[in-house]
């Protein structure tokens, strides 16, 4: 059983395009994500394009699901305004300079960034003409799924650092 | 099961998991736990079995006794929780506090039209304005029995029946005070297990894990007096009554906590507030009625009771409701 903020993220269902329409992206629950193409995308932009795309992708997904769970959590555990305390600021200042990163299983996709605010996203040159757009756009959706378990486990191993040990 | 002893539970899990996912052991999915990387089966045993001997025992599962050390850890969690399934219930007083009206109306002359305690108006009784006038209204009626009617009970009637109107309110106020705690109780102690175990869920979250625990049970209900009739021997009486709206007036705990032995530390604090509440809620409560049961004992005549007439002990039955 999970708690009313549990059951309510769960539940939660994210997504955001790009401007141009081509590129969508979907959080479901707490961490999942699928990113998917518009037919022929990839193809015609090749990698170099198409990782930019997921980038901006990133960004605006990235917003989208903070919005709509900073709401959830307002709604079921509202957060008090605490002081800031030195611990807090030195937690703050390792989470803002954390780097995080995923790869796909096979390699072809790798997606990295800082605090959620800069992300770099490769894509094996060749890869999109080699498997085609919609397994390209299945090898992004494990590396973004890789990025965010490396990134839930840094804060985690940040958090233990900040305020757990010792 | 009750709802809050399966919640309790379930932040004992919560708990158990997130200290034991620290030590890289996690639920299998089976109701067990597994630790990634750790060889099974267990190995065997080195020891030499002779021919037709039992095995020696397999060697401790180092597993086990860390499970065992976090699940203590918790292992009072739900003691915690139990006494709330069985303490009264908002609405258990509901019924007694609605069955005094009908008492308050009996008992109010019109003098006093509405309750003291919570200023709700009160239907009078107009069968208590005939008392002023019962003497003039019988005719010929004149002598001792009718002066000592006018001495001992007409011109004290008043603050006798107004006295127990405030007896009443008071005790009424007692009864809608206890039903309005037991309400916040249960509110908040559900509150306080969900935001348990919303805590425990959201303690990977990038930011500070901060949760609110809101006690009310103190603000559900409010102290007032209430003034006694002019010509009672005391002039005024501690009273409580439940607070027409919880207002922003209850206590908010605001905690945080990066680990779920943190966290659950944190609700045993505000359970142990929440406690503390209730006893002093009580208390209070228990004063106002214990107060007001030792005025109406230690009163003098004719401020809650008036001499009973010598006739009442008279063969005749005159003592009764119907003499």
């Amino acid at each position: 059983m999970s708690s009313p903020l549990g059951r309510a993220v769960e539940a939660m269902r994210v997504s955001a395009t790009t401007p141009n329409g081509q590129v969508a992206g979907e959080v479901t629950g707490w961490y999942d994500v699928a990113i998917t193409f518009a037919p022929g995308y990839p193809e015609r932009v090749g990698e170099a394009e198409l990782s930019t795309q997921v980038q901006r992708l990133a960004r605006l997904l990235f917003a989208a699901r903070m919005s709509a769970y900073d709401r959830l959590v307002e709604e079921h555990l509202p957060q008090p305004v605490l002081p800031v305390t030195d611990q807090d600021r030195a937690y703050d200042d390792d989470v803002a300079a954390l780097e995080s990163s995923g790869s796909s299983g096979d390699g072809s996709v790798r997606i990295s960034g800082v605090a959620m605010t800069h992300w770099v996203v490769h894509i094996r040159p060749g890869l999109v003409d080699g498997v085609g757009g919609e397994r390209v756009a299945a090898l992004v959706t494990e590396a973004a799924n890789a990025f965010v378990r490396d990134r839930v486990a840094g804060v985690r191993r940040l958090k233990n650092l900040h305020y757990v040990a010792g | 099961m009750s709802d809050l002893i399966d919640k309790a539970h379930q932040i004992v899990k919560k708990a158990v998991e997130w200290d034991l996912s620290q030590e890289g052991i996690y639920p299998d999915g089976h109701g067990g736990f597994v630790m990634p990387g750790y060889a099974e089966p267990l190995p065997a045993s080195p020891g030499y079995t002779m021919p037709g001997q039992p095995p020696p025992p397999p060697p401790p599962n180092p597993v086990q006794p860390m499970i065992d050390k976090v699940v203590a850890r918790y292992a009072d969690v739900p003691g915690l929780f139990e006494p709330f399934t069985w303490c009264p219930k908002g609405g258990d007083f509901d019924t007694m506090a609605t069955g005094m009206l009908p008492t308050l109306q009996r008992l109010s002359s019109g003098q006093i039209d509405s309750d003291p305690v919570t200023h709700t108006p009160v239907v009078p009784n107009p069968h208590l304005d005939n008392v002023a006038t019962v003497a003039t209204d019988v005719d010929n009626w004149h002598g001792e029995a009718a002066s000592n009617f006018v001495r001992n009970y007409q011109s004290h009637f008043r603050t006798v029946a107004e006295s127990q109107f405030i007896a009443a309110a008071v005790l009424k106020g007692c009864l809608e005070a206890e039903d309005a705690m037991w309400r916040e109780v249960a509110s908040n102690i559900e509150q306080i297990a969900d935001r348990t175990l919303s805590a425990l869920d959201k303690m990977d979250d990038t930011g500070k894990n901060g949760f609110v625990f809101g006690l009310t049970v103190v603000a559900a209900v409010v102290a007032t007096v209430v003034v006694l009739p002019a010509g009672a021997a005391l002039t005024a009486v501690a009273a409580v009554g439940s607070a027409a709206t919880i207002a922003a007036s209850g206590t908010d705990l605001e905690f945080s906590g990066e680990s779920a032995p943190v966290v659950v530390d944190h609700m045993r604090e505000a359970i142990g507030m929440l406690k503390q509440q209730i006893l002093d809620t009580e208390t209070k409560i228990a004063k106002a009625a214990r107060d007001m049961g030792n005025l109406v004992e230690s009163a003098p005549v004719n401020q809650f009771y008036l001499n009973r007439p010598m006739l009442a002990a008279e063969p005749g039955g005159l003592g009764s409701d119907q003499g």
